[in-house]
């Protein structure tokens, strides 16, 4: 029985060297250990009882196979082979330098300072590593390596889809597919392929089933090294991107482009809303009671106009099947006739609705077509608590606008509307009973759906602090 | 002292001289080295001499088929080798004579 251990942990051993040697390629292997297991062989039988030196091709070193053919005389009374050997680790560090073959995994020419480096490295981190509890924690860690091969494998096909996409993030860039922040989710087959592929190519790299040669092990060092810095700011960025979300505007008069944080999908677009990677083309408000308000007006927690377009026109090479497209909003207008771009929904129409004027070199509107928009047809908003609304309305945006300028009250805003304040004198009349009709405290009173309420668009509105200069013109 | 030290800076030589005497394979030579008094060579570092000493063409090499066991690759010196080896055993003369008579006035004095 002896001798199928012995041949077994000689052949056990060998293998290990051999591993440990691996990086330098089979031939050089197996020119260094050509021969090994003979030679472990024998030495272990030197050192067992007495095998005698004068006849060295011997039968232990018969390995594998057939136990059968050795002779008995080989019986070592162990055959732990490390205690012999030491680690084959150092046995094959040990082969390797004596045979002048550079350490370190295929590097040859940076040895002495690589290896210096990690001594360092080794020493510093040595007070972590000798700890007590250090084996715990290393072990916990070493469980956790398959979440980590399937994190790298994300992140590459995220690399992937970035360098094949131009950074767009998608493969079809279709303007009404969902979001995702630039690839780091699957916004369709093909990306979910390319992260799959990803992720198997990382669990098998992470497992040991495909072993690199040399020049791509160092490609493969590279690529893990990146992902480990790339995987927290990735995972911050996914996690943004699956909040819903994502609202930024600014005032129609801002002419500061440097936004660095802006999605690519805006093209750097500072002046543009958010929601879900995409930007928003248009707004409808839908009041307390459900219905549709034609021309509400928008304003932020500090009474700015929200606003959708920079200038009122938006040229966007990305989202067009053929040529180029462009696209134009028209605002309302102010009872002085001043446009006003934060009442909405704004006027909206692109150049392949339209005509190529040649004498104006712009894009027009054919006369007959409406670039008013239909508001979406929503059949299940409910009506709200009216009373709730009148208690706890009362405090944010309309009061500060009130405070600036009262008299700028928007119509259209129908929160206002339950509210006692001075806006509701202004109110801009028509349409004021069904609030009326609701405030009783209490009761949820859901309004049946009933005529469309109607705030005037373009005449009646009076405007608030819109920056007409940048508005108009284009 | 750290024989396992000295022994790297010699072990060229050493082999080398084993193998002058006679041809041999890698376990062969450990176990000549080892009988010759030089017990701390590591087999592992033997194995790995030979081979760059073959490299370096200061060796041939041949192997021996056997019915036991495995073939056994056997190497032998060759007129590159020996010259090496002159060489080395003039500085090893030299460098030797020359330690000899440090630690002896070191134990004189």
């Amino acid at each position: 029985m002896s001798h199928l251990t012995l041949t077994d942990a000689v052949a056990d051993y060998a293998r290990a060297v051999r591993a440990h040697l691996a990086d330098l390629g089979p031939e050089l292997v197996d020119d260094l250990t050509d021969g090994l297991e003979a030679d472990l062989a024998e030495a272990i039988a030197d050192a067992g009882e007495g095998f005698p030196p004068s006849a060295p091709v011997a039968a232990p070193t018969t390995y594998a196979a057939d136990p059968g053919s050795v002779p008995d005389v080989v019986q070592p009374p162990a055959v732990d082979l490390t205690a012999r050997f030491g680690d084959p680790r150092d046995y094959a560090a040990e082969l390797r330098a004596a045979a002048g073959i550079a350490p370190a995994a295929g590097q040859k020419r940076p040895r002495k300072g690589w290896s210096s480096v990690r001594r360092l490295g080794r020493r510093a981190v040595a007070p972590v590593t000798r700890a007590p509890w250090w084996p715990a924690c290393r072990d916990f860690a070493l469980a956790l390596r398959p979440v980590w091969w399937v994190l790298r494998g994300w992140l590459l096909g995220t690399l992937v889809i970035v360098v094949l996409t131009d950074g767009s993030g998608r493969f079809i860039d279709n303007s009404e597919a969902s979001g995702g922040a630039a690839g780091l989710a699957p916004a369709g087959f093909l990306e979910a392929l390319v992260f799959g592929l990803g992720i198997v190519v990382s669990v098998q790299y992470g497992r040991g089933r495909w072993v690199l040669r040399r020049r791509w092990n160092t490609v493969g060092l590279v690529v893990s090294a990146a992902a480990v810095v790339a995987v927290v700011p990735a995972l911050v960025t996914l996690s943004n991107a699956a909040n819903a979300v994502e609202v930024r505007y600014e005032y129609l008069d801002s002419t500061d482009y440097s936004a660095a944080s802006m999605p690519a999908s805006v093209g750097g677009d500072k002046n543009a809303l958010i929601a879900g990677g995409e930007r928003v083309r248009n707004l409808f408000v839908y009041g307390p009671d459900g219905e549709y308000i034609d021309g509400a007006q928008i304003v932020d927690q500090d009474g700015r106009p929200l606003l959708l377009t920079p200038d009122g026109s938006m040229w966007e090479p990305e989202t067009a099947t053929q040529g180029e497209t462009s696209s134009y909003w028209v605002p309302r207008e102010d009872v002085h006739g001043r446009q006003v771009w934060n009442a909405y929904p704004l006027g909206y129409w692109t150049s392949h609705m339209a005509e190529w004027d040649e004498a104006a070199q712009t894009w027009s509107l054919p006369a007959g077509i409406d670039p008013w928009p239909k508001a979406p047809v929503i059949s299940s908003l409910p009506g709200l608590r009216t009373a709730d609304d009148a208690q706890t309305d009362g405090t944010d945006e309309p009061a500060d606008g009130d405070a600036e300028k009262p008299a700028d009250k928007p119509a259209g805003k129908p929160a206002d509307k339950s509210k006692d304040k001075a806006a509701d004198g202004d109110g801009a009349a028509p349409t004021d009973e069904p609030t009326g009709e609701t405030t009783d405290r209490g009761t949820e009173t859901k309004k049946p759906a009933g005529a469309v309420r109607t705030v005037p668009g373009k005449p009646t509105l009076p405007v608030r602090s819109v920056p007409q200069g940048t508005a108009s013109g284009r | 002292m750290d024989t396992t030290q000295l022994l790297k800076g010699v072990l060229d030589a050493a082999v080398l001289a084993v193998l002058e005497e006679a041809d041999g394979y890698g376990y062969d030579v450990v176990r000549r080295l080892r009988a010759a008094g030089l017990e701390g060579v590591g087999d592992a570092s033997v194995y790995g001499t030979l081979r760059r000493l073959y490299a370096a063409g200061a060796l041939t090499s041949y192997v021996v088929p056997s019915d036991e066991g495995p073939h056994r690759k056997y190497y032998g010196i060759n007129d590159q080798g020996r010259t090496t080896l002159g060489t080395q055993r003039k500085e090893w003369q030299h460098f030797a004579g020359a330690m000899s008579a440090l630690l002896q006035t070191e134990g004189a004095a």
